[in-house]
């Protein structure tokens, strides 16, 4: 309950500051009642920008965030209540079947949520630095992996969730960004797509069974899909008013998208394209259309910048570890790169089998819209309705065709939508969260076309069956762990006891806390390590995600102990199903150094499931025998 | 073919395709059908 307190204050201090910030660059929505979800999304920018330089500036505690949320909320106190009361109450009214069936799944999340964080990049990443930075009160020099550098905006925003209270309320903050999302759509498709179709098209979003697994579980896909949809919203909306105001707003959002993940970066660029297509078409003065250009340009660059400098001063490279050879970068190289591509290529030979497939090359890229929307299951190791984005976008996305109202702006929905698509599963990854953005626009574009083929009241019957699809799926996949949650929420059930059952990583890091003292330091011997239980200061030093500890020229259990001493480490926690593992002849030999190192250098403490604690002894082996 | 026609056999193009895809969807989640 204190959380969903905090999480209103945080959203009123979003909203006032991202309005302030709108209203400062001459860019609020012409129309009040289209103020309120680009202020809280720009809020959240605002948020995030101010819990980087907190954390930068060693003070991300409350006091701090206080102030400055009251400063922010009393900055931008009149043109909040200005938006609050715009609202337009009777379109809510009118939605209100969506709303009750949107309203009784975001409660359902919202129960998962206040359970501890299970699985997923959230116990690997997403708020493991988030957690660190608010227990440190303060930015902390992570140089043994690289996802400290993969933070961006949601996460600077997941850290003050942490520093004001804790995973609840960072979760909640995800959630936000999830909801926001929703409206964005439901708003993009009443003012450029169709006037009816906007409840609809924010309720298959917001149901999308793969919204489920990204609402209950902290990460970085949603917010770039908020961003890119109002963004393309904020262009369409010049195009309709020619306001210079829309394009740097636009800019400024898709800036937004950029900072919140590195993929997030083609947001800007795809929108600009439209924008210079539209300004060629147009016969403006040169003056006045670079005016313009630099309008949405600058605000972009500006909002992309904050956690891309962050990583420069950090490590020299702004997209650290990517583009190595450009920009090089401490504690990495080529063949670090080389290492991870190859293991991201193996991940998605492995899963491709889901499929009887292989990783796409070349045109085969083209049957990446089937096999999203039949197979999600064949890109991830997770289950089919966790990544399920729902029929309703493939089926209709060709009746495209049959659209004759709003053409040009529900074309250029679909056309920045399927862009972004093709882009990044032709040239980056083909994988349903990383073209969620896409998903959502093709959605978005696809409702009209749905209604064009089949008639308003069939075509309202199929996102009604649509829809109804969704929530079975998700019923399904509710029953692994979600009755737990519950219990959890209800207080029936001990988190840590939730926890064991769920997490074998938990399970023996609850026990590993107990026996290293606060004063050690404890070296993570895993592949791919998930921290977020660790209590204790930790080194990873996985031959995959670091380059601090590097491998290729440690050749000995000497060498790796004393490497280990040097970092002040006095305890060593093992994967030790790693010690057999030989994907490829680098992981085989890496597997036989730990071994070797934990047998010739460690002293053994406990042993739970395939993980083990060990002490690094302080003398060197030679030393000891010598004595 | 007069435009009308045309219209009408695309409407039956688009309409088809939007039942398969529903269709594939479904059987495929239910084992009933290999999608692969």
């Amino acid at each position: 309950m204190i959380d969903l307190g905090l999480l209103v204050l945080v959203l009123i201090a979003a909203a006032a500051g991202g309005l302030s910030c709108l209203r400062a660059l001459g860019a609020l929505p012409a129309d009040e009642a289209d103020w309120l979800v680009p202020g809280v999304a720009t809020g959240f920018g605002v948020v995030a920008t101010v819990g980087l330089g907190l954390a930068a500036l060693d003070v991300l505690h409350p006091l701090p965030i206080a102030f400055v949320g009251l400063a922010v909320a009393l900055l931008g106190r009149r043109d909040l209540a200005r938006a609050i009361r715009a609202v337009d109450r009777t379109r809510v009214r009118a939605a209100w079947p969506y709303l009750a069936v949107c309203g009784a799944l975001l409660l359902a999340e919202s129960l998962a949520m206040v359970a501890p964080p299970v699985g997923g990049d959230q116990t690997k990443y997403q708020l493991v630095y988030p957690r660190l930075y608010a227990a440190a009160g303060g930015l902390v020099p992570t140089p043994w992996s690289f996802w400290g550098q993969m933070q961006f905006l949601q996460n600077f925003a997941f850290a003050l969730g942490f520093a004001l209270s804790g995973d609840v309320l960072a979760r909640f903050l995800n959630a936000a960004f999830g909801v926001l999302t929703a409206l964005a759509l439901a708003s993009l498709a009443r003012r450029h797509v169709g006037a009816d179709s906007g409840p609809a098209t924010g309720a298959l979003f917001f149901t999308l069974p793969i919204n489920w697994s990204l609402m209950t579980r902290a990460g970085s896909d949603i917010p770039v899909v908020l961003y890119a949809v109002l963004a393309t919203g904020a262009l369409l909306d010049w195009m309709a008013s020619d306001r210079a105001g829309d394009v740097r707003r636009a800019g400024l959002l898709a800036g937004l998208a950029g900072a919140s993940k590195v993929m997030g970066l083609l947001v800007a660029p795809l929108l600009g394209v439209v924008l210079v297509g539209r300004l060629l078409r147009r016969s403006l003065p040169p003056g006045r259309a670079a005016a313009l250009v630099a309008g949405f340009g600058f605000p972009a660059l500006l909002a992309a910048s904050p956690c891309y400098v962050r990583n420069a001063i950090d490590t020299g490279n702004p997209i650290y570890p990517f583009a190595y050879r450009l920009f090089g970068g401490r504690n990495w190289s080529p063949a670090a790169g080389e290492y991870l591509a190859d293991y991201y290529r193996q991940y998605q030979s492995t899963y491709a089998t889901r499929r009887d497939g292989e990783p796409y090359a070349g045109l085969a890229v083209t049957r990446f819209p089937w096999d999203l929307t039949m197979h999600p299951e064949s890109f991830e190791n997770a289950a089919r309705a966790s990544l399920d984005v729902s029929p309703f976008a493939l089926a209709f996305a060709p009746a495209l065709l049959l659209v004759r109202r709003r053409r040009p702006e529900v074309l250029t929905v679909a056309g920045v939508g399927f862009a972004y698509g093709a882009i990044v599963a032709a040239g980056a990854w083909a994988h349903p969260r990383y073209v969620l953005p896409a998903v959502a626009l093709t959605l978005t574009a696809a409702v009209p076309a749905a209604s064009m083929l089949l008639g308003r009241r069939l075509a309202a019957v199929v996102v009604a069956v649509t829809i109804a699809g969704n929530l079975a799926l998700i019923g399904r996949y509710l029953g692994t762990l979600w009755p737990d949650q519950v219990r959890v929420a209800a207080g029936r059930l001990a988190p840590d006891e939730f926890l064991r059952r769920y997490s074998s990583r938990y399970a023996f890091w609850e026990r590993a806390n107990g026996a290293v003292p606060p004063s050690g330091r404890v070296l993570v011997l895993e592949k791919i390590p998930h921290p977020y239980y660790i209590e204790r200061p930790f080194v990873l030093a996985s031959y995959l995600e670091q380059g601090l500890i590097d491998y290729r020229t440690i050749d000995s259990a000497g060498a790796l102990a004393e490497t280990a001493r040097r970092l002040g480490v006095t305890h060593v926690a093992v994967d030790v199903s790693a010690f057999t593992v030989a994907g490829d002849p680098f992981e085989a030999a890496v597997g036989r150094l730990w071994r070797a190192f934990v047998t010739g250098e460690c002293d053994p403490v406990l042993r739970q499931g395939e993980y083990g604690l060990y002490t690094l002894r302080i003398a060197p082996a030679a030393e000891r025998a010598d004595g | 073919m007069a435009p009308d026609s045309a219209r009408h056999a695309l409407r039956l193009v688009l309409g088809a395709w939007a039942g398969l895809v529903y269709l594939a969807y479904w059987l495929g989640y239910l084992g009933i059908l290999s999608t692969r």
